[in-house]
């Protein structure tokens, strides 16, 4: 009897302890829009950081398509740039102006983590786009996937750091097939 | 595999090679010159050994048979020597067993001096209707007139004396006063007569640059040459040059000689030498092929473009 009476006394308490938090990053039927910073490298003696702006719009939670737009700074790196000095040779790699790419990601899983006395959460995406880098000589066909996550900051704010591979078709001495790694790191609003 | 993973996530991949924004602006030619030929006067003499059964006939069957030789090497045109006939069997009786070299000789060194600045090459029209072997002196004294380049000999007859003869040339022979006897000599005649020479020793100064080329060339190198070409008279080879156009550069060949050539072997000759001419930065970096090293055109011996 006594037993039953500490089990009705703790119950409540106890129950209250237990929950399910409702998701909090929610994406379906969202456009998510975001800028932020990169940078391409794929050994072609060019330092290029760049401005990155992406779009997506989730047809579900797990599926988006997405548009990108970057804004390469690209420059001469000190070791190419000594060659060019010394020689006047240049290096038969395109220097890269932008990119406009169009594509797809998926959410492969949702999760949160504590952090600092708040829960983050967030996705881990990966997708792929097809577009073109457009370099001082030419457009050139470009093909990028990528493996990232986007992580909630708030109500309406987001965080998305891609890692990515940019593959290029590029007339260089002989045409060249090109593959690059391209980091990506934006931050956004839901919209 | 994956440290080939890695490397690709390092550093990218794609080949990257330094090549001269303004390379060289190259371009090869070729000077060419293609010899030319000259006709030979047509000097030949017809020899008749001849056997008739019926000796009325014998006035009348060389008659004809000259007549077709006549008429047959009239169809050469050009310069024309008809030499005495040497008559073997003067009544068609009995077949000669030897010639009249002598008179043969003399009849040759005649037109020779008839035709001072040709080169003479007489040809001896044998003319024998036995289909027999002929006699050893007479093969002998034909051939030492047939020494190489000397006389020819087209001999009408029977195979049996042909294959003994080895003529330049055999037409069958038919029977006296054949009326096709024309029209098989002329064959013969249309496919090598007149003889042929090469019309000079030299080609004279060839422009190793067209016309068209010499308004927008500034440097040239002599690529290759071919043995004919005569030594001082043009550039060093791989070695550049730079053009004045008011001196275009030449080269000379010597050509080689063909001396009184039926007309069906004669062929002119055809020498060509290679330039590689430079229109704009001949001074930069000429580079062969991606990754390979670069050379300043006007400083590396030889062609870029190959030496061929």
């Amino acid at each position: 009897m006594r037993a039953l009476l500490a089990a009705a006394l703790i119950a409540p308490a106890a129950f209250a302890q237990v929950r399910v938090e409702p998701r909090l990053f929610v994406k379906d039927h969202h456009i998510f829009v975001s800028g932020g910073a990169t940078w391409l490298e794929r050994g072609d003696y060019y330092n290029s950081p760049g401005a990155a702006f992406s779009g997506a719009y989730y047809l579900r939670e797990s599926d988006a398509l997405e548009v990108r737009a970057v804004l390469f700074a690209s420059w001469l790196g000190s070791s190419g740039d000594q060659v060019v000095r010394q020689t006047g040779l240049v290096p038969d790699a395109h220097k890269p102006v932008s990119l406009l790419a169009a594509g797809w990601r998926h959410s492969l899983t949702y999760g949160k983590v504590a952090l600092a006395g708040s829960v983050l959460h967030f996705d881990v995406q990966g997708g792929a786009d097809l577009g073109t880098l457009i370099t001082d000589r030419a457009f050139t066909p470009a093909a990028c996937g990528f493996f990232g996550v986007v992580a909630r900051f708030g109500d309406r704010l987001y965080g998305q750091l891609d890692l990515g591979l940019l593959s290029t078709l590029e007339q260089r001495s002989t045409q060249v097939l090109t593959v690059g790694f391209l980091p990506l790191l934006t931050l956004g609003v839901r919209l | 595999m994956r440290r080939t993973v890695l490397a690709l996530l390092l550093a990218g991949c794609g080949e990257v090679h330094f090549v001269d924004p303004n390379p060289p602006r190259l371009f090869r030619t070729k000077a060419r010159f293609t010899s030319s030929a000259v006709d030979e006067p047509v000097v030949w003499m017809a020899v008749f050994n001849l056997f008739l059964e019926n000796t009325d006939d014998c006035g009348r069957a060389k008659d004809q048979t000259l007549s077709a030789l006549r008429a047959a090497f009239s169809r050469a045109g050009g310069a024309q020597l008809e030499l005495a006939v040497q008559d073997l069997s003067p009544d068609c009786r009995q077949r000669s067993q030897s010639l009249n070299v002598d008179a043969i000789n003399a009849a040759f060194a005649g037109a020779r001096q008839a035709f001072p600045t040709a080169h003479v090459r007489p040809l001896i029209v044998y003319v024998d209707d036995i289909d027999l072997a002929v006699a050893r002196p007479l093969v002998i004294q034909m051939s030492s007139l047939r020494s190489p380049g000397g006389t020819l000999l087209w001999a009408v007859s029977f195979p049996s004396v042909s294959n003994q003869l080895l003529p330049d040339r055999a037409v069958e022979w038919g029977y006296a006063g054949d009326p096709a006897l024309h029209d098989r000599v002329a064959a013969l005649v249309s496919v090598d007569l007149p003889l042929r020479s090469t019309a000079t020793l030299t080609s004279g100064p060839v422009s190793l640059l067209a016309a068209g080329d010499l308004d927008t060339t500034r440097e040239f190198k002599v690529c290759k040459v071919p043995p004919e070409a005569m030594a001082g008279s043009y550039p060093e080879p791989g070695a550049m040059q730079i053009l004045d156009r008011a001196h275009p550069p030449t080269i000379i060949f010597h050509i080689p000689q063909s001396i009184a050539i039926e007309k069906s072997v004669f062929k002119n000759v055809s020498l060509e030498a290679s330039v590689e001419g430079c229109r704009a930065s001949c001074d930069r970096y000429f580079i062969g092929e991606p990754g390979g090293d670069p050379y300043r055109w006007d400083e590396m011996h030889g062609c870029a473009l190959g030496n061929k």
